[in-house]
């Protein structure tokens, strides 16, 4: 069992490790649309 | 369980029921004080040169979990069963088997059912049973069991003392180390014994009989001195699971320094319509790398800026944007402070980019305000300087791994000790002493 998740852990690490390698995000590309701006928080945000 | 006399050797004798003529081999021959015929339970005594009938019975055969004199090795020794004692206390009832060895003398094969235990009969006299917790062998022993009556339901084969079925005996016990001290109290004698968890296909093994399991298969709950299962594995895995969640932040750390870096300070000033600036120009090679860009700016008091960010590829055109939004604002009781922000943008392909930045500001949306590209507002001509400066860096992580990483690495962890919890939960529910602090 010990094993199977020592396994597990290095798969992680590995994959974490790929992915920081090449720059990849599990959650979008961070690429936005032009003048898709925010007006400011402030007051209104409480 | 009454403490044996040290045994030097023993032969196997061959012998006769008195009552029956059964033929039973007498195992510890010059030790055992008694015998009860396992075919009609008749009583025999044999501390004299001849065996002798003490009581008669007629009960049927039995057949025991590990048969009189069945042999199996334990710890490396061959031990032969000469004796069963089945007792019940009003709550449990159990099964104690006498284990003879010429050499090593007497052990008990306790078979409750949660499982089994292998006890050794000790002369010493750890403490004095109506003591709730002492210290023996270096360990804590706590109470477990209070002092409780059982009666000998049954009593088969042969035994170091006069035992009879009916007979009562107070016991209690206490557990500590991985180890359960069990004391019987006859008057102001006192026998201890020093049990440790067996597994139930060890004893299955050692004597060629039934693996009767023990908790969880047992369905009842685990005995004191069972080895949590999971306890181990939660400690072995935790390590584990840290060891390679730092084993991926030094990943990290050392791929942060690779890339390049550019940095460019800037001032939109509302009375001008320059809002535009390069950042720098950086390479990327050999493979996709992220693009980190950070802002620091002011805004100014309650008041917000807002950059938008075009990465061109110098060699195709091809536009990459991304935009931050710089603010302040406060109150009498609160404030949002977001005047130094980081965007991400990831796996940029190799290749030559052009970073440049534009600003807006609030200005510019005032009614009347001309374009950007045009003259600026007359509302906003009074404005001062908002001062920003990006940086770039062709390198990053995305805290998103981490946390992807941290679940997957301590999830099973988590769902480990809990099973840890609950075994130690199920144990405790066993206690007389449950709610003993420790």
């Amino acid at each position: 069992m010990m094993k199977v998740f020592i396994v597990w852990c290095v798969a992680c690490v590995g994959l974490h490790a790929t992915a920081s390698w090449y720059g990849y995000s599990p959650f979008g590309d961070g690429v936005q649309a032009r003048n898709i701006y925010s007006r400011g928080g402030g007051p209104t945000h409480k | 369980m009454n403490a044996p006399a040290t045994p030097q050797a023993a032969s196997t004798k061959a012998l006769e029921c008195p009552s029956c003529g059964g033929a039973f081999d007498l195992y510890a021959a010059g030790y055992s004080t008694k015998h009860v015929c396992q075919y009609c339970g008749s009583e025999i005594d044999l501390s004299g040169d001849e065996t002798r009938l003490i009581a008669q019975h007629v009960e049927a055969a039995k057949a025991l979990h590990i048969p009189l004199g069945t042999k199996g090795v334990i710890d490396d020794t061959e031990w032969v069963c000469v004796g069963n004692i089945e007792k019940n206390d009003g709550w449990d009832q159990w099964e104690e088997f006498l284990l003879f060895n010429p050499y090593h003398g007497y052990r008990w094969l306790v078979l409750q059912a949660s499982g089994w235990s292998v006890g050794t009969p000790i002369l010493a006299q750890p403490a004095h049973p109506n003591q709730s917790a002492f210290r023996y062998a270096g360990n804590r022993m706590k109470r477990i069991y209070d002092p409780a009556e059982s009666k000998i339901e049954r009593a088969i084969g042969e035994f170091y003392w006069q035992v009879k079925k009916g007979d009562k005996v107070k016991s209690t016990s206490y557990v500590g180390g991985g180890r359960v001290l069990s004391c019987e109290m006859t008057g102001d004698e006192f026998n201890w014994t020093l049990e440790e968890f067996i597994p139930s296909a060890d004893v299955s093994k050692a004597f060629g009989v039934e693996d009767t399991g023990q908790f969880p298969k047992t369905g009842y709950y685990p005995q004191p001195h069972q080895p949590n299962p999971y306890g181990d594995g939660f400690k072995t895995s935790a390590l584990v699971a840290g060891i390679a969640f730092v084993a991926a932040i030094l990943v990290s750390i050392l791929l942060s320094f690779e890339g390049e870096e550019r940095s460019q300070a800037f001032t939109a000033n509302p009375a001008t319509s320059a809002r535009s600036f390069d950042v720098g120009t950086l390479t990327v090679t050999g493979r996709a790398r992220p693009f980190t860009i950070t802002a620091r700016g002011d805004p100014g008091d309650n008041n917000w800026m807002y950059l938008e960010y075009t990465l061109t590829n110098t060699a195709t055109d091809e536009e990459i944007i991304a935009s931050q939004p710089i603010e302040y604002y406060y109150g009498r009781d609160w404030k949002e402070d977001d005047r130094r922000g980081t965007v991400k943008i990831s796996a940029v392909p190799p290749g030559t980019y052009r970073l440049t930045a534009e600003v807006l500001l609030p200005e510019d949306e005032l009614p009347g305000a001309a374009s950007r590209q045009s003259s600026p507002s007359p509302l906003a001509i009074s404005g001062q300087g908002r001062p920003v400066t990006v940086v770039v860096r062709s390198n990053g992580t995305f805290n998103s791994h981490l946390v992807l990483l941290l679940i997957a690495l301590f999830g099973p962890v988590v769902w480990i000790g809990l099973r840890a919890a609950n075994f130690e939960s199920k144990r405790q529910s066993g206690y007389d002493g449950a709610d003993d602090d420790d």
